[in-house]
């Protein structure tokens, strides 16, 4: 295509996009949104924000004429759907957008809010749309928003727009094409924008959604907590109000606000009319919880002849929490070390999750070395993160001593080594006497270790204070037993 | 239809402010030329540069200055051909709509609305601080009987703090005045056959367009036509057009859609910048009595091209209510295909009209019938402007 002017440019877009390449470009690789090259179809949402713009998307559809009498936009011409394909872009992308007219007659493609130059105008006038049997090649572009030279900012073409027919049977305003469903969404993004989990289309054309009246009108499902966008578009000849219930959004670009001064409107029911398009975001079931919403025009003459459908909003299956390395009820010497980690998994998992130990944070993965704890009941609290709400297990365990625990942390805490060998002979000695019933000599005997370590383990007051306190324990216990067996 | 004629028919569009010749087209109308001295009257005080203290970073756009001025302003309310009524600046250049009234935050608007026609007639302002002794309504007296004139005073004002801490609004927007007497109580009959005009207040500091075109939707007509007498603008690539939407009739809403044009959802058209979270749009929902306008730069990020502006309601556009926003070259030349495509845009025209367009049920009558010896009231976005058969023979391309 002959490019027949260059478009003024008035924005600095060159160091708007190196700045954002640095904030956002991280980002993008995270979620690992592919380089999109010739020939690729998907332009469907991906999980997280919106990337950098500047792709070039090659993108084929299909019009179609369905058996009912209605013609659609798709892939595929079997796949043809009213609405079409939902077709997104990030600010600075060009959308190549091949539509193959197999409608038997002359139609075209049309768009709302991207660039594009005359000969992409889809219109009867301008020559521009497509004979039948033929193909034609639109290309849509977009910018980013930018200060001009001139002082003015001019706006980024991001937007919840649409694209519709502008030709069906010579219609100077593609009003049959448009009445029989030759339309869809036109996403623009900005870059960093929030991605949605779910996309529900609602086109009110007329007296019907998406050329469907109740109860034929599609039944969105999320579930709770999920992020789901809506777009909604009217179309055909009537003012309508959308209506979502148990939810609201800004009304503005995104539907989201900036913060708590963010001036804009919080509504829940919007006025359209043909060719209005808008969207938001919102959280399924935030602050109502699941069940069965509608969504409609408000305007009761059409809303009770069926312009209305339903927004299921399912109940989450909790987080399911896994923790290993320690088990709930379980008792574990204390010269143990236990690598505790968890995960968190379910259909509503969002696989964030928090821990804490006693009331301290605890670190997934963390190797915990339990003589550092005091011996006794120990609590770890994990909580996993879910759309629907959180699921909380708790894990309980008990630390406690024992000879060859005191071994063992004699053989691998640092101390010099004759202090170790003083302290191992004492302790397998006491283990000895203890064994063999006699309570008081392994007292007596422990009793000579604590002294040695009160004497010989100076520098590490922790090695110390664990030493003494374990030995201290085995006193204690071996007094318990002694006095319940009466004395030797 | 030559292609001469198209060219000048291209030219109709847009009251032009380039450079020093702000006054532009609205002297030559067709014939019936007004004079300059009372367009300059409208658009004083919009000085290049002429700022106060703004802390904006003005750029090279020419800005608004400051307010506070008196601003005096003569209406003529004129009976036309075709049963209609309009406003003019004279009794001779009368138009639909009528002249556009600027004003700046803080000045005052005093204007003389003198009735020429055998009815009683008023002048009624959205927007601005009007008493109620000017509030152009039979119920409060403010009217204008045959032969008689009356002085309205409209005030404006700066965004200002009130004592509880609170903002008053300024009144900066694009208003309208219309009148609000003839037919019935509410100006009806007024409104349907002409009289009406938008009113633009800035604030200092807001950029200043080259070319402003004004575009009411009247019930099921633009500017009380329809095609093929279709309302058509033009300006060249790269200027700033500035595009005042009003809204009038007696049951109808519209959607006011640009092909290849977009503002922000506000008061200006305009964003303040990335962090802005206006609704960026190209179609917009309007009713009666509403008004709005924004700034666009002509085939920015889209080239020149005949670009179709129309209600987006299917059956009002294919009723006729359309016309063309042409972009130009930036040399003022016109854009690749024009003649054709603008051929075709009548070819189309005339289908719709067989096809039974509004203008055909009585939306305007034809404004050819010319009653003898009353002036010619022309449809347009300025005096002069859009009916391209009026345009014939005057100045041709700007290029
Ligand atoms: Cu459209
Ligand atoms: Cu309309």
């Amino acid at each position: 295509m002959e490019d027949t002017a260059v478009p003024p440019v008035r924005t600095d877009r060159f160091a708007r996009r190196a700045l954002l390449a640095g904030i956002v470009g991280t980002a993008a690789a995270a979620v690992a949104v592919p380089k999109v090259t010739a020939a690729a179809q998907d332009v469907s949402v991906k999980k997280g924000q919106a990337a950098v713009g500047g792709r070039t998307l090659d993108v084929t559809i299909y019009a179609v004429a369905l058996p009912d009498g209605n013609f659609a936009y798709g892939y595929t011409p079997e796949t043809a759907s009213i609405p079409g394909p939902t077709l997104e872009m990030v600010e600075g992308d060009t959308l190549r957008l091949r539509v193959i007219n197999q409608t038997g007659r002359v139609m075209s493609a049309h768009p709302h809010g991207v660039d594009y130059d005359i000969q992409s105008d889809g219109s009867l006038q301008t020559n521009t749309a497509i004979p039948a049997g033929e193909e034609r090649t639109y290309i849509w572009r977009s910018h980013e928003g930018g200060m001009g030279a001139d002082g003015v900012y001019t706006p980024g073409s991001a937007g919840y727009w649409h694209y519709h027919d502008h030709a069906l049977n010579g219609s100077a305003h593609g009003t049959e094409g448009i009445r029989r469903g030759l339309y869809g969404a036109l996403i623009v993004r900005r870059a960093g924008d929030p991605l949605p989990d779910v996309q529900n289309i609602v086109v009110i054309n007329d007296a019907n959604i998406n050329n469907k009246v109740a109860p034929n009108t599609p039944t969105f499902t999320a579930r709770q907590g999920q992020r789901v966008e809506w777009v909604v578009i009217a179309h055909g000849n009537s003012f309508h109000t959308f209506s979502l219930k148990g939810h609201r959004w800004a009304n503005n670009r995104t539907g989201l606000i900036s913060g708590p001064d963010d001036g804009a409107q919080i509504v829940d029911t919007r006025t359209v009319g043909p060719a209005d398009s808008f969207g938001f975001q919102v959280i399924a079931g935030e602050r109502v919880g699941p069940g069965r919403f509608e969504y409609h025009t408000h305007v009761a003459l059409f809303w009770d002849r069926g312009v209305y459908g339903w927004f299921d909003v399912l109940e989450s299956p909790a987080p399911v929490v896994t923790v290993t390395g320690i088990a709930d009820g379980e008792t574990y010497g204390d010269s143990l070390t236990k690598t505790v980690s968890w995960t968190v998994t379910g259909g509503a998992a969002t696989g964030a999750s928090s821990a804490t130990l006693d009331g301290q944070p605890l670190e997934n993965g963390a190797a915990l070395r339990l003589w550092t704890l005091p011996l006794g009941q120990h609590e770890l609290v994990v909580v996993g993160k879910g759309t629907g709400g959180d699921t909380t297990t708790t894990v309980r365990f008990t630390t406690k001593t024992s000879f060859a625990d005191l071994q063992a942390l004699v053989t691998s805490l640092p101390m010099s080594e004759t202090t170790r060998a003083g302290l191992l002979d004492r302790v397998t000695r006491a283990a000895g006497k203890a064994t063999s019933g006699s309570e008081s000599g392994a007292i007596s005997l422990l009793e000579q270790f604590i002294s040695r370590v009160e004497n010989q383990v100076r520098s590490n007051a922790e090695v110390r204070s664990v030493l003494l306190r374990d030995a201290q324990a085995l006193i204690a216990e071996l007094g318990a037993l002694d006095a319940a067996e009466g004395g030797r | 239809m030559s292609a001469t004629d198209l060219e000048n028919a291209v030219d109709g569009g847009g009251a032009d402010r380039t450079g020093g010749e702000r006054v532009g087209r609205r002297a030559l109308l067709g014939g019936l030329a007004g004079t300059a001295a009372a367009a300059v009257v409208l658009r004083p005080g919009l000085a290049i540069g002429d700022d106060q203290e703004d802390p904006r970073p003005l750029g090279t756009v020419p800005r608004a200055g400051a307010g506070g001025t008196v601003r005096e302003v003569t209406l003529y309310a004129v009976a036309g051909p075709g049963n209609r009524l309009a406003y003019g600046t004279t009794p001779e250049n009368a138009s639909i709509p009528g002249p556009t009234i600027e004003a700046i935050e803080g000045d005052e608007i005093r204007v003389t609305l003198v009735n020429t026609t055998s009815l009683t007639v008023s002048l009624h302002a959205h927007g601005v601080d009007v008493p109620a002794a000017d509030d152009g309504t039979p119920a409060n007296g403010s009217v204008v009987a045959a032969g008689a004139r009356h002085t309205y005073v409209w005030r404006t004002h700066a965004p200002t703090k009130r004592a509880d801490g609170t903002w008053e609004p300024g009144s900066a927007g694009y208003w309208h005045y219309h009148d609000h007497a003839v037919g019935t109580a509410h100006g009806t009959d007024g409104i349907t056959r002409g009289l009406y005009g938008a009113l633009v207040v800035r604030r200092p500091g807001d950029p200043l367009p080259e070319k402003q075109f004004v575009t009411v939707f009247n019930e099921l007509t633009i500017n009380n036509s329809a095609v093929p007498d279709s309302i058509n603008y033009s300006a060249n690539l790269g200027q700033r057009v500035e595009w005042i939407m009003i809204t009038h009739g007696v049951a109808s809403f519209h959607t006011f859609h640009t092909h290849a044009h977009r503002w922000a959802d506000n008061r200006t058209g305009l964003l303040s910048g990335d962090d802005d979270r206006t609704s960026v749009i190209d179609n917009r929902t309007t009713g009666p009595g509403e008004s709005f306008g924004f700034q666009i730069i002509a085939g920015e990020h889209v080239g020149p091209g005949t670009w179709m502006y129309h209600c987006h309601v299917q059956f009002h556009s294919d009723g006729g209510m359309i016309g063309i926003f042409t972009v130009n070259n930036a040399d003022g030349t016109p854009p690749p295909g024009h003649t054709e495509h603008m051929a075709n845009h009548r070819e189309m025209a005339a289908m719709m009209m067989s096809a039974g367009g509004h203008a055909a049920h009585g939306g305007s009558e034809p404004a050819k019938a010319q009653v003898a010896g009353s002036p010619t009231i022309s449809q347009s976005d300025v005096p002069g402007g859009g009916d391209e058969d009026a345009h014939a023979g005057h100045e041709g391309h700007g290029g």
